[in-house]
This record gives structure tokens, sequence and C-alpha cells, in this order.
């Protein structure tokens, strides 16, 4: 589940990256384009991207400490468990533990992910218009927000899923340990009530990226004349 | 684990759009921007299904 999540999620951006990348060239001897700057911040969903991006450090962040206090595991494989000593007799070691063999894979996949929706995020802004008058600008920035929209749900999967994955066996192993201290027992606490917050990020995430985004939500009002009323 | 998946996509999206946190898509009036917005739906919903099956076979396979 640690990589199916941002498997899925690379295949979202990839779907996105394709989508902005296939259309037609604008072509003809006379193009029109309006002078605009166009900049990536301006079409992502502002609680959302915040709340991804905020997800993504803390992440980061966890897997930086789980990596710097991880052990071998009984059968000697290197950063698979958190080893704890409790004064001279008793010692022992908790896991699974996010250690550099969970983290490090999961650290490549992650900056593929991100990398790849920095560049599907860049093609969405600089995708040519699809028209220069004032209803189509208008129009196609809507289609931009939905495409970054979609980027940006797409990126809360790729974060979400390992960091609930990460947070719940942290927390769990740290409830492990039998001479822990009260900061542990909090941090443990506070992993495992992430968790039921990353699901509901995650299922507003799958929200943005599922539903279609090309149909409207409702039709567009007809102009009413004399005949109608 | 599905069902827990499921239950999240219904409760994250009605949550999101009771708090208005995702607005409803607005409609397309201009016929190059409905077509750009096809396209990159059919698309989107391509990686999104491209994304399931491969997800789901990389889960199965771990």
């Amino acid at each position: 589940m640690l990589l199916a999540a941002p498997v899925f999620a690379l295949c979202v951006v990839a779907g996105v990256l394709a989508g902005e990348l296939a259309g037609a060239a604008v072509e003809g001897p006379v193009r029109r384009a309006p002078l605009e700057v166009r900049r990536v911040g301006d079409h992502l969903p502002r609680a959302l991207g915040r709340t991804v991006a905020g997800l993504a450090v803390l992440l980061l962040g966890l897997l930086a400490v789980t990596s710097a206090t991880a052990s071998a595991d009984d059968l000697g494989r290197g950063g698979r468990a958190l080893a704890y000593r409790c004064g001279a007799q008793l010692s022992g070691a908790v896991g699974p533990w996010a250690g550099s063999y969970y983290s490090v894979p999961l650290a490549a996949v992650l900056v593929v992910g991100l990398l790849g929706a920095g560049l599907a995020l860049r093609q969405v802004v600089r995708r040519p218009r699809a028209g220069t008058t004032p209803a189509a600008l208008v129009d196609d920035d809507a289609v931009r927000r939905r495409s970054a929209a979609a980027v940006t749900g797409a990126c809360g999967v790729l974060v979400a899923v390992p960091l609930a994955g990460v947070a719940l066996t942290s927390g769990v192993a740290l409830l492990g340990v039998d001479c822990r201290a009260a900061w542990q027992t909090a941090a443990a606490v506070a992993l495992l009530a992430l968790v039921p917050v990353l699901v509901a990020v995650l299922g507003w995430c799958a929200a943005v990226v599922l539903p279609p985004g090309g149909q409207p939500a409702r039709l567009p009002v007809a102009p009413r004349g004399p005949a109608a009323l | 684990m599905l069902a827990v998946l499921i239950v999240a996509v219904l409760a994250g999206g009605g949550l999101a759009v009771a708090f208005g946190l995702r607005r409803p898509d607005e409609p397309l009036r201009d016929a190059a921007a409905r077509a750009v917005g096809r396209r990159t739906l059919r698309y989107r919903a391509a990686g999104v299904v491209l994304g399931l099956v491969v997800g789901l076979e990389v889960q199965s396979s771990g």
C-alpha cells in the first residue's frame, strides 16, 4: 500500500500531463494570443495546495527522524526496527519502523512524483490559449484550474497514504517500547490521531481527482427573448 | 481496505463540498475550451484507470 498509492498518483499526473501535451498546435498564417503572465500559483486550489504542501513537509520530516533512529531487526536487516535500552538489563527492538529500508524507496517515489507534478503544472500554464475572446479566456482558465486541481489532488494521494502508513506503524511501534518516556507516548498518540485526519484528506483529494471535470455542473442559462416570456 | 477507501472518498468529498472546499465545476460556454476540457478529461480518466490497475497490481504483488 505504501507504494501502490504513489504509483496511482504518478499515473494520474501522467494522464494530466499527456492531456495538456496532446493538443493540436496552433497553425495558420495569422495567429492571435493575449499578452499575459500565467503563474502556477494562480491556478492551484489554495486550501488543498497548502494542505498537501504541509503534509509533504511533515512526511519528509517524519521519514528523516525515523531513518535516523532506525536499527537492524532481529534478522540483521538494517533500517527496519527501533531499538531501545531501559537500563543495563532490559533492551529490545520494535518494528516495523520506517527506517532506511522503507524510507529510501519511498522518498525516491515521492521525489519522482513531485517532480512529475511540477512538470505537469508547468505544462498546464504553458499550454497555448484555446481562444482569445473574453469567454474563451475565462473558460480556458477554468480548464487549467481543473487540471491543476487534479494534479494537486494526485499529490495529496501521493503524500497522504504513505504518511498514514508511516504514522500508524511509528505510533504502534512507539507504544510497544516498554520503558517509553512521556514524550514518546504523546508522540505516538499524536501520530495515531493523524491517521483519521489523513483518511479525510485522502477523501478530499480523491473527490478532486475522480469526478469528471469536463461536463458542466449545470447547463448554461439560455438568453431569454420576448418570445420566451 | 477497499471499504475504508470508499468511505474515505465519500466522506471526504461530501465534507469538501459541504465546507466549500470544492465547488461544482462551472459550465464551459466556449466551444474551443470545451474541446480542450474534454481532451484533458479523457487523458485524466485514462490516467486514473491506469493508476488503479497498476496500483492494485503493485499492491497484490507486494
